[in-house]
């Protein structure tokens, strides 16, 4: 899965319309991030790579990009 | 509104209906013996978000809103949590499960350990973390203070107390912990749970009678816990493995979960084995 999938994959989790996030966005300004959006990333990233994110790093991401790179996807556009 | 559950079509929410009420629930994942998440006093399904997922590796794992918690019935009764027991049971009945592994923390510790003597034959292992009911002492102050918190600061610095080492998860706890006393019928049904189930042990008591227990037991514990301090381990089944993680507090599952989801992996992916030997002898 690239970059690109896994944005839209992301936008899908979090209910959000395809496109929406570009990876710069902070997670605290996107009102979806919370606890159940923890539980639906950790089980896409699962799904998609079968990798189990380390909640430890999980905990301290801030941004989409943190996300995209706790994934094992390539941050660079 | 909430948000409806879903990932990937494996992640769903769920609701039973049970006598005294709705009984919320996550679950994921399919197959295997499945795994039932017990959450501590005032926490909620959501408090397993870095484990849930994890843990469903070959197996169905289910977290679960106790009464007065969450999404499921305010209902609680005389506030008695020894009566969380049965009520689990019903829950796996409406559900289907015949037997799970029990995961439980602090209060879930208890509920799993009474649902083990209850129903033996439902429970195929029993992991303690940071558990109450092993009669040593706890904070019954904390728990009173996290019923009446004055305003969103207060609930930070009752959720930093909850960690060892400061945590980016504790803003949002805090915001949690504060909502809920915004809620005067779920506030009532806590402060019942409290005065009626703890506030009387909070001094601590006799070991536990382990001998009616025939699931296998582990404990898991953080080294700094400051609300139930970590236990003589001669408190616990004898044998039973007894994990303890330095530099971590009271919600070890949240502040260590890679190392507490891999012991709870471990341990239950040993006792199924040991199981499956027991009815496939060689």
């Amino acid at each position: 899965m690239d970059r690109k999938d896994f944005l839209l994959a992301l936008d899908e989790t979090l209910e959000l319309e395809p496109g929406t996030l570009t990876g710069d966005e902070t997670l605290e300004s996107l009102e979806s991030w919370d606890s159940l959006a923890v539980i639906s990333f950790i089980a896409l990233v699962d799904e998609t790579t079968g990798v189990v994110v380390e909640a430890e790093k999980l905990s301290q991401a801030k941004t989409v990009a943190d996300l995209l790179a706790l994934a094992g996807v390539a941050v660079a556009a | 509104m909430p948000r409806p559950v879903s990932a990937g079509g494996r992640l769903r929410g769920g609701v039973a209906s049970l006598a005294t009420g709705p009984a919320s629930y996550l679950s994921i994942g399919s197959g295997g013996v499945p795994v039932l998440l017990l959450h501590g006093f005032a926490g909620d399904r959501l408090s397993w978000q870095f484990n849930l997922s994890a843990l469903a590796a070959g197996r169905r794992a289910i977290a679960v809103d106790f009464p007065g918690h969450g999404a499921s019935t305010l209902d609680v009764g005389g506030g008695h949590v020894r009566d969380f027991a049965p009520w689990l049971r019903d829950l796996l009945d409406a559900l289907e499960i015949p037997r799970v592994h029990l995961v439980g923390h602090s209060m879930g510790g208890y509920v799993g350990r009474e649902l083990a003597l209850l129903a033996p034959e439902r429970v195929a292992s029993l992991t303690l973390i940071a558990s109450a009911g092993l009669g040593t002492p706890f904070d019954l102050g904390f728990l009173r203070h996290v019923t009446a918190l004055r305003d969103v600061a207060d609930g930070v610095a009752c959720a930093e107390r909850l960690f060892a080492t400061p945590s980016p998860l504790t803003p949002r706890i805090g915001a949690v912990l504060h909502a809920q006393c915004g809620d005067p019928q779920r506030q009532r049904a806590l402060q019942t749970i409290i005065e009626t189930s703890f506030a009387p042990h909070a001094g601590g008591g006799p070991p536990v009678d382990w001998s009616g227990i025939t699931a296998p037991v582990q404990a898991l514990w953080g080294r700094e816990d400051r609300i139930i301090p970590v236990p003589e381990p001669n408190r616990l089944p004898a044998g039973a493995p007894f994990h303890i993680f330095d530099n971590i507090g009271h919600v070890p599952h949240t502040e260590a979960a890679g190392p507490v989801t891999a012991a709870i992996r471990h341990f239950m992916t040993t006792c199924d084995e040991a199981a499956g030997a027991l009815s496939n002898p060689v």
